[in-house]
This record gives structure tokens, C-alpha cells and sequence, in this order.
């Protein structure tokens, strides 16, 4: 596809993510955007060094308190406040952020995937899914953690991908030491990464499948035998180190020491986990989280000129998009994804992408009986990611589910 | 695909796409609900000489102070270039104030004792070096003596309309009652986003308004500086005089007429 597709592709992405830069200081960010007042107030000026004690500070009471380890975040954010004073120019990084973590993401796909098409109509998705949220929204809030975390989720797959398609032994160890960092960055941004050590185990599995040319589609059963060698591998081990080692310092030491966890960080499970686990799956869905009614009337008044100009220039991106698709060949078009192993593993990966918020939130008895469709967490901005993946992957497709669910309902029709 | 198909498809993406973005910008725009407060306290203490009677290591404190907002010590530092040994919320300094009413025989502690005792509670040292007293402001606050002679202000922001936003600043004079002030160090400012539709009043008097200027972050904004007159009228016309003492705790702003 043509670098001015791309560009094109990435404007409509830039236009819907544009409103963040309209906010002001939400959640958290209010609290910690007077870090540098503090500082120097506290010790005659905000320095540098000052700043990174602060982090570190501030670090040391959350392992000590809570049982929590997310030292990066901590850094990014003091640092970023620190820097960031005025609003605009904080804003500015929270876009920025946003933005190129779907870019790296559709990077990530392209790669994978060695599809533009599914890369291309990725991008076009997450316009639709990643969606601002009342409460607790993960776009313009919390000091750009979420997004922050997911580029450094999607690095470390991208390491791991390219050391499992490399020949040569020494750079497959330095690519998967680099996945390693990245990953155990990661972790130390946001524990929700946790949860993220099968998306990067896709990404080897389909590096390694692209090294030995091996895209047949198996059984269920013979695949995941498969992957679940694949994580002792020699080239996946400094990954799954980097997660045991945390898994190990959270769960093995800090969780022991900790004095004062608060009831949001005491993991349990129930059936009242079940409804809160299957709410957040949906999450993702364009259009999910509005509330149509007088307010949504009262927003589009206020902002119509700019709302329909950004729509049509997507719309006229979008056609022109789908008339390229008609015309020119692209790899990884329709009918062959379906019926191969690469199909498997890109689809686990999407839905690891969208399970695993609502996994994280059913063990938190916090959230039973809390969370519904429209009120979910900070890792909703993984649900999007993933849910643009899986909505793009049904429409490639689409042709091929509707013949095979034509089919199955022949079948049926006929026993 | 034909083109029939490729229109529709690109329809129905505009359509999501024109419904998210409304939703995208309606609520982001929402979080700017504390902008007014939050330039006005930044103007306030950058571009006038409301605060210069506040020196180093006094206390202010307010009933809207928010440590979770711009309204803190840190800001007022950087800002205007006195370094407060701490801006309190005033239920931390007068715990009891809401149950304390004025027409009950209740005693509220002195403040200066409870700024000992709560002032400990901001350190982060837990042994105490020399070197930490020059490095560290809570530190040198803690030293024994060191806020003795400080002057404690009242101050607050009050949100009069969503348009009119109301500040203060009086001293205690806790030889008298704890929680006295003195109505002769007063200072009132209001600023207005647009026109000037209203005099406010303090305690039922209507203030006399002493000068007027625009903002300097925001043409559009009028700042007026008012005075608190020793006998004035009240909103429904009547003759009121104000002590030159009056208590915390009545402290009351409203509206009269232009």
C-alpha cells in the first residue's frame, strides 16, 4: 500500500483522538500535575534530581503500602509533570502517546501478519473503538500510563517476533533480550501487562511459524501442545524470566511485606466475578459506551462544524481505501487468513488484548456488582486495541464466515 | 466489493465515526468544568499584589483549600514567591468548625496549638540531620520557636456564580477568640468572566468597590477589588456596622444590587 494511504489512514486516526487535546486535567493528573509546585515548596526548586526522588519516593510507599511495583510509571509521570506545566503542552504528550501506540500496534499487525489490508482497516477500526470514557478513562488521564504500557507491550512483541524469524543465533538473543526489557519495562509501568505474556507468546509462535514455513491450519488440540512447548524455547525464556521474576517480586515478596493493601488490590473470585468478566468483553464495541440523549444533542451543537468536516474527510479516506482494495492485489486478503495456523495465533492475541481487563476486574472484589459495559477500568484502552483487531480480522472474512456459517447451518438443516 | 458496496461501507463509518467523535469531544470538554477557579488562582497570584501582606512561613487557610487542586501552598509559592509554612483546609486546622455553630457555647482549641501538633504530619524525615534544616521547608518549619510570630490568614474561593468567583484575605486576630478576624487587614477581589452584574456583600453589608482592571491571561475577564466599610447598608437597605473582630466562622459572601 502507498506511503499516502498510510499517511491518509493515520490523519482519520489523528482526527478521532483529536478531542483529548480539548480536556483539561482529569483523574489522577490533577493531584500530580502539582508535583513541581510541591517540590518547590518543599525543597526551594524542582529539579531534576529532586524529581526523581519524588518517584522514587512515592514508589517506595506503594511497594511498601500496597504491595504494588510500577517504578516506570512513577518516573514518566513525576518527570512528565515536572516538564509538562501548562496544559497544552501536557496535552500535546497525552495525544502524542495515544497516537503512536495505535500507530506501533498497526506496525505490530503489518509485521505479524505481513498484511497491509489487516494492518490498514486495523487503523481504521480503532477510530471507531477506542472510545473516551465517563470515570476512569485511560485517553486523557493517569499521566499517559495505559498507552505508555501498551507501546512498550507492543516493542517487546516486535522483538520477540524478529528474534523468532532470525537465523542468526546471536541476533535472535539479542532481539528476545531486548522483548525481555521491554516486557519487564512494561510490567513496571503498569501491572496490566500481567496478563499480556500470551499476546507475546503469539507473536514468537508466528515468528517461528514464518521461519519454518509452517501455516497449516491444526486441531485446537495439537496447537496449543504446541505453544505450550513454545514458552520454554530458548529464544521466548529471558521473556518468561522477566515475567516469573516479577510475578515472583509482586506476588513472592511485596504482596508478604506489604502493610496496608486496600481492598481494591485483594484479588479474589466469586460468581459475582462471572457478570463482571463477560461485561468488559463488549467494552470495545464502536459506540458502546454513549449515552444517546438531549446531552449528546447539546455536544454535536456545540462542535458540528468540526465533527462533520472530520467525518467526511474519513468517509472520503475510508471509500477512497476500500476502491485501492478493490483495484490492487494485496497480501493477506480474503479467504486466506481463515484457514491457516497464522489465523490462530493473531486471534488469540486480539482476544488476550480484550479478555484480559475484565479478567483483571472479576478478581477484584471492588468491581462485582460495579461494572457494566459503560463503566469499566483503565485497561478498557486494551479492550479497544484488541476489539479493532478482532473486528478487522471478521470483516478480511467476512466472505468465508459467511459461507462456513451457511454451511454449518446446511448441516444442521439436514440432520 | 462494487462501488455500491464501498459507498455504503464508507457511510456507515462516517456515521460511527461522526457518533464517537461527538462523544469523544462532549466529554472531554466536560473535564474543563474547573478552568475558571483554576486561571483565576493562577492570575491571582502571578499578576496582583493581593497576597504581599502574606510573608514567608505564615499559615493560610481556607475552607475550599485542596491539596488535590491548584488551591495549595505549592502553587502559592512558585507563583507569588512566598513560601507558606503550609496552606491548611480549615477543617484540619478547626476540626470541630461545622459542629461548632455560633450560637452554641462551644470552644474551639487555639489554632497556633493544633498547627504544632498537625505540622509533624508533612515530614518525611525520620531522623532529623542538621543539613535537613536548610534542605528540607517542613524540616525548618518543625525547629522549636520558628512560627511563634507568624501571622495565620483566612482566605477562600467562592464560587458565586459559575461566572463570579470571590476571594479574601484576613488576618486572625486570635488575642481575643481563636478563631477572631481582623476586618481592618481585609482585602476582597471578585473576578468576572464578562460584565460586572453585582456588588457582593460580607455578612450581609454590600462592599464598595475600589478599582476595577481587566485580567491580564483573559481580556475578557474584570477584576474588582472591594472594601469591607466599617457601617453600610445591607441588601434590603438597612444601616449594618461590622466589628472591627469578627469570628471564622461567620464569615458569609453574597450578592446586592449594582
Amino acid at each position: 500500500m502507498s506511503p499516502l494511504m498510510w499517511m491518509f489512514l493515520s490523519i482519520s486516526w489523528c482526527l478521532s483522538a483529536s478531542p483529548i487535546l480539548k480536556s483539561s486535567w482529569a483523574g489522577d493528573d490533577w493531584p500530580n500535575s502539582q508535583t513541581p509546585y510541591w517540590l518547590a515548596w518543599r525543597y526551594g526548586s524542582a529539579s531534576f534530581a529532586n524529581t526523581i526522588d519524588e518517584a522514587l519516593y512515592w514508589n517506595r510507599a506503594w511497594m511498601l503500602g500496597q504491595g504494588r511495583f510500577y517504578p516506570i510509571h512513577w518516573l514518566e509521570s513525576r518527570i512528565e509533570f515536572v516538564y509538562l506545566r501548562e496544559i497544552w503542552q501536557y496535552k500535546i504528550y497525552q495525544y502524542s502517546i495515544l497516537i503512536l501506540a495505535g500507530l506501533l500496534f498497526c506496525y505490530l499487525i503489518k509485521l505479524l501478519a505481513g498484511s497491509d489490508m489487516l494492518a490498514a482497516l486495523t487503523l481504521s477500526m480503532l477510530c471507531l473503538t477506542v472510545q473516551i470514557r465517563r470515570g476512569f478513562d485511560p485517553h486523557l488521564a493517569f499521566a499517559g500510563m495505559v498507552p505508555s504500557m501498551l507501546i512498550k507491550v507492543f516493542l517487546a512483541c516486535i522483538f520477540i517476533f524478529l528474534a523468532a524469524t532470525e537465523e542468526n543465533i546471536k541476533k535472535a538473543r539479542r532481539y528476545s533480550f531486548l522483548s525481555a526489557i521491554f516486557y519487564f519495562l512494561a510490567l513496571s509501568t503498569y501491572e496490566f501487562s500481567f496478563f499480556l505474556l500470551p499476546t507475546i507468546l503469539m507473536c514468537y509462535q508466528i515468528g517461528y511459524d514464518r521461519r519454518k514455513t509452517q501455516n497449516k491450519k491444526q486441531n485446537f488440540k495439537t496447537w496449543a501442545n504446541e505453544i505450550s512447548l513454545r514458552i520454554f524455547d530458548r529464544t521466548f525464556k529471558p521473556v518468561l524470566f522477566a515475567w516469573l521474576g516479577y510475578g515472583f517480586l509482586v506476588f513472592g515478596v511485596l504482596r508478604r511485606i506489604a502493610k496496608d493493601v486496600s481492598g481494591s488490590y485483594v484479588l479474589g473470585i466469586s460468581w459475582k466475578s462471572i457478570p463482571v468478566f463477560i461485561s468488559q468483553i463488549f467494552t470495545g464495541i464502536p459506540n458502546i459506551s454513549i449515552k444517546f440523549g438531549d446531552e449528546m444533542s447539546t455536544w454535536f451543537r456545540e462542535s458540528y462544524p468540526f465533527i462533520i468536516i472530520s467525518s467526511i474527510i474519513s468517509m472520503v479516506i475510508m471509500f477512497v481505501f476500500l476502491q485501492k482494495l478493490k483495484t490492487m492485489k494485496i497480501e493477506g486478503s480474503n479467504d486466506q487468513l481463515l484457514d491457516t495456523k497464522f489465523f490462530q495465533s493473531i486471534c488469540i492475541l486480539g482476544i488476550t488484548l480484550v479478555c484480559a481487563p475484565g479478567f483483571m476486574m472479576s478478581l477484584q472484589q471492588s468491581w462485582w456488582s460495579r461494572a457494566t459495559v459503560q463503566n469499566s477500568y483503565l485497561g478498557v484502552l486494551l479492550t479497544e486495541f484488541g476489539s479493532a483487531l478482532l473486528i478487522s480480522i471478521s470483516l478480511i472474512n467476512y466472505r468465508l464466515w459467511i459461507r462456513k456459517i451457511t454451511n454449518l447451518f446446511l448441516e444442521l438443516k439436514k440432520s | 466489493m462494487k462501488t455500491r458496496d464501498i459507498t455504503i461501507a464508507a457511510c456507515i463509518f462516517c456515521v460511527l465515526f461522526a457518533i464517537n467523535l461527538t462523544n469523544t469531544i462532549g466529554l472531554s470538554v466536560s473535564t474543563n468544568g474547573r478552568n475558571f477557579q483554576y486561571n483565576a488562582w493562577k492570575e491571582l497570584t502571578r499578576n496582583t499584589n493581593f497576597f504581599d501582606p502574606v510573608k514567608n512561613r505564615d499559615v493560610m487557610i481556607a475552607k475550599s483549600q485542596d491539596d488535590s487542586f491548584e488551591y495549595n501552598a505549592g502553587t502559592f509559592y512558585v507563583n507569588t514567591g512566598t513560601r507558606l509554612a503550609y496552606f491548611y483546609k480549615s477543617s484540619v486546622l478547626l476540626p470541630n468548625l461545622e459542629n461548632c455553630k455560633l450560637t452554641e457555647e462551644c470552644t474551639l482549641p487555639s489554632i497556633r496549638e493544633i498547627l504544632a501538633s498537625t505540622l509533624p504530619n508533612l515530614n518525611r524525615v525520620s531522623s532529623i540531620q542538621p543539613s535537613d534544616i536548610d534542605k528540607d521547608w517542613v524540616v525548618s518549619n518543625m525547629q522549636p520557636g520558628i512560627l511563634d510570630k507568624i501571622n495565620i490568614w483566612a482566605t477562600d474561593l467562592v464560587l458565586l456564580t459559575p461566572n463570579d468567583l470571590i476571594t479574601y484575605l484576613m488576618r486572625f486576630d486570635d488575642t481575643v477568640t481563636s478563631t477572631g478576624l481582623d476586618t481592618s487587614s481585609a482585602q476582597v477581589l471578585m473576578f468576572t468572566n464578562g460584565e460586572v452584574t453585582f456588588s457582593p456583600s460580607f455578612n450581609g453589608v454590600c462592599l464598595e468597590k475600589l478599582s476595577q482592571l481587566p485580567a491580564k491571561t483573559n481580556k475578557n475577564w474584570i477584576i474588582t477589588r472591594w472594601a469591607i466599610p466599617k457601617t453600610g447598608v445591607s441588601p434590603n437597605g438597612s444601616q449594618v456596622s461590622i466589628p472591627r473582630v469578627v469570628d471564622y466562622r461567620s464569615v458569609e459572601f453574597g450578592s446586592c444590587a449594582k
